[in-house]
């Protein structure tokens, strides 16, 4: 227990507040029973759970027991790449269509995940949007984004 | 009896079996491969269930909660990484009889074990099932708030090492939970006029989020670490002599019925079953020294135990919609997504689904131990798939998953978003089962106490009144002091 306890623990603390915060626009008591009254009692919970989890941080920092992390440097490059690839998948699919967009997403996973031979990228991208596009589409009927733009 | 025929035929029928097949083979796939789990191969198969009438899916999501708690055993066995967290005990013997060139014998015994395991577990949940459901049938809402109350304090058995963390991700997923319509009044919390708020966020992009794509994540960060095994070991005879079969039958037996008794238990699961009946038969062994250097026995107890789970975790999940075990809490969320609420009316409403289930599990494990022998030889070629391939591809089906919901794009972003909060989480020490079990419990928890309030037109001592009430909010007290106790001795080793 360390720091990043305490940097939860302090963002658990805000979270909580401000969801208890947002039910004073709730209604009161409707029924037997207040929209107000479970949100309330569990950021209540949440907040007194995040205080205790701050205490935590705060005395294992005293205490000097700082869990030893994983030494190997996290691969933030990757970690962003990759989220922001997904990410801008869900923003292009519905304008370029699934066909388009998918091989693309999936060459680019694999360069995240250390794959550096281009013809086996290449080759697994259109194979899988291929067999994803029959499953989906064909044996599923579910209808997929096509091209809007023109 | 007319009942089990007709959910034997249900699952032989040309619509059924194919995906009973599906499910045992890809769980089997899927538990081989480490940084694959059950949670994880049933959450691939949800957008199936879409697609599907719900007899199908279910017996389908049981052949890959059978086919992947075995799977774990081939690589436990094969390469010293247990495939599935239930199958951590296999490692003892299973890779030092590899070593000796036995990996062959020690994926049959581990095949056989676990299909008899499977099978036990089964014939006990056909049993008491149906009784614990006719019991539960007298439930009343405040009867179902405190078991709701009981299946949330759950949440400290399967937190892990910080029971603090683990409370404050029930608490998350109960907090996410509230966001959307109120169970009881239909008033839109949290939803600040945005449309795509109003409903909430749907179960599925939130399970394929925190379980498959949190799963990614981490394999990303490990992927730097990963050296690429080369799995070069002689297979050899598979199956076992009959005279071995003969001497392993009561560990076998006697770990079948410790895993069924187990799994029956909520928040536990197949890696404490496996290391309980390994530690059994290491004691009553006439030869203890032995284990942990190639004992076949070590294979046999823990398969069969960690199989024996999986029919007794569908006990508590069926009869009282509560989770027997993490598996068993993404299947709950199955349930719900095919329009299922698990519980004792679905003995009632849902007769086909049951006796579907029933006779799915049982013939899951049959087809499990058959796949299993015929497949032993090609698993070394099933590890060496790269996971630059795998883990993209499994991306892909999950984020297409997730959009063939709703075919929403939006609910592709809030896999993504719980993705990543998943991942940070799990990183830190925040386990992810806890947020589903607050995600799903929660407005049924909700929706049952608004009930018993408006029977009662308000008097809340209606919920203490009843007795069955109080036995659960006991039983609660009692998962709470045992889960303290647990980490207590968890910090002090």
């Amino acid at each position: 227990m360390g720091k990043r306890e305490i940097y939860f623990g302090v963002v658990l603390l805000s979270l909580s507040a401000l969801f208890f915060g947002l039910t004073f626009q709730f209604p009161r008591q409707t029924l037997a029973m207040s929209p107000r009254l479970f949100p309330r009692a569990i950021s209540i919970g949440l907040f007194f759970l995040a205080a205790v989890l701050v205490f935590q941080g705060c005395r294992g920092r005293a205490k000097g027991q700082e869990e030893r992390r994983d030494q190997t440097a996290f691969p933030w490059i990757r970690f962003v790449a990759l989220t922001l690839m997904a990410f801008l998948y869900t923003q292009v699919l519905a304008v370029a269509s699934y066909v388009l967009t998918t091989p693309f997403l999936i060459a680019g996973l694999m360069i995240a995940f250390n794959e550096k031979r281009w013809t086996r990228i290449v080759t697994v991208s259109i194979l899988t949007t291929g067999v994803l596009y029959i499953l989906f589409r064909m044996v599923f009927k579910v209808p997929l984004p096509r091209f809007e733009l023109f | 009896m007319s009942s089990f025929i007709a959910g034997y035929a249900q699952v032989f029928s040309l619509q059924t079996f194919p995906f009973l097949f599906l499910g045992v083979a890809g769980g089997i796939i899927v538990g081989a491969l480490p940084g694959l789990t059950a949670s994880v191969g049933i959450i691939l198969l949800l957008p199936l269930t879409y697609q599907l009438d719900p007899s199908t899916a279910m017996v389908m999501l049981c052949g890959m909660f059978c086919g992947a708690i075995y799977g774990g055993s081939v690589s436990a066995i094969l390469v010293s990484t247990p495939g599935t967290p239930s199958a951590a005990a296999t490692v003892l013997d299973g890779y030092p009889l590899a070593q000796k060139g036995q990996a062959g014998k020690a994926l049959g015994v581990a095949t056989i074990a676990s299909a008899v395991g499977g099978i036990i577990s089964t014939f006990c949940l056909i049993f008491i099932a149906p009784q614990l459901a006719r019991f539960a049938l007298k439930f009343g809402p405040e009867e179902y708030f405190a078991l709701m109350v009981f299946g949330l304090t759950i949440i400290g058995s399967v937190s892990g090492k910080s029971l603090t963390k683990g409370i404050i991700a029930g608490l998350f997923g109960l907090l996410i939970a509230t966001v959307g319509l109120d169970p009881v009044t239909g008033y839109a919390r949290y939803s600040f006029n945005i449309p795509n708020l109003m409903s909430g966020f749907s179960l599925l992009p939130v399970l394929i989020g925190l379980f498959a794509i949190s799963e990614i994540f981490i394999q990303l960060e490990n992927i730097a670490k990963r050296t690429y095994q080369q799995i070069d070991r002689k297979i050899g005879n598979v199956l076992p002599t009959f005279k071995e079969i003969k001497n392993l039958s009561p560990v076998i037996i006697l770990s079948s019925f410790l895993g069924t008794i187990i799994g029956v238990i909520p928040g536990t699961g197949g890696a404490i079953a496996a290391f309980l009946a390994y530690n059994e038969a290491k004691r009553w062994s006439k030869d203890p020294d032995s284990f942990g250097k190639g004992n076949i026995a070590g294979v046999a107890a823990p398969e069969a135990a960690n199989n024996g789970t999986t029919g007794g975790a569908m006990v508590p999940l069926l009869t009282l919609g509560i989770p027997g075990d993490v598996v068993t809490a993404v299947m709950l969320g199955a349930l719900m997504l095919v329009g299922i609420r698990p519980g004792p009316m679905m003995f009632k409403e849902h007769a086909d689904v049951i006796n579907a289930i029933f006779a799915g599990m049982m013939m899951a494990n049959f087809l499990m131990l058959v796949l299993g022998l015929l497949s032993v030889r090609i698993f070394p070629y099933v590890l060496r798939v790269p996971y630059s391939i795998l883990f993209p591809i499994i991306f892909a089906l999950c984020f297409l998953g997730s959009f063939s919901l709703n075919n929403s794009i939006y609910d592709m972003a809030v896999a993504l978003g719980f993705g990543v909060l998943g991942y940070v989480m799990r990183k830190n020490g925040f386990p992810a089962v806890p947020i589903v079990l607050g995600i799903i419990l929660g407005p049924i928890a909700e929706d049952e106490l608004g009930h018993a309030l408006i029977l009662s037109k308000g008097d809340w001592l209606v919920l203490f009144k009843a007795p069955i009430a109080i036995f659960f909010y006991g039983l609660a007290v009692f998962s709470v002091v045992f889960s303290l106790k647990r980490m207590k001795g968890l910090r002090g080793g």
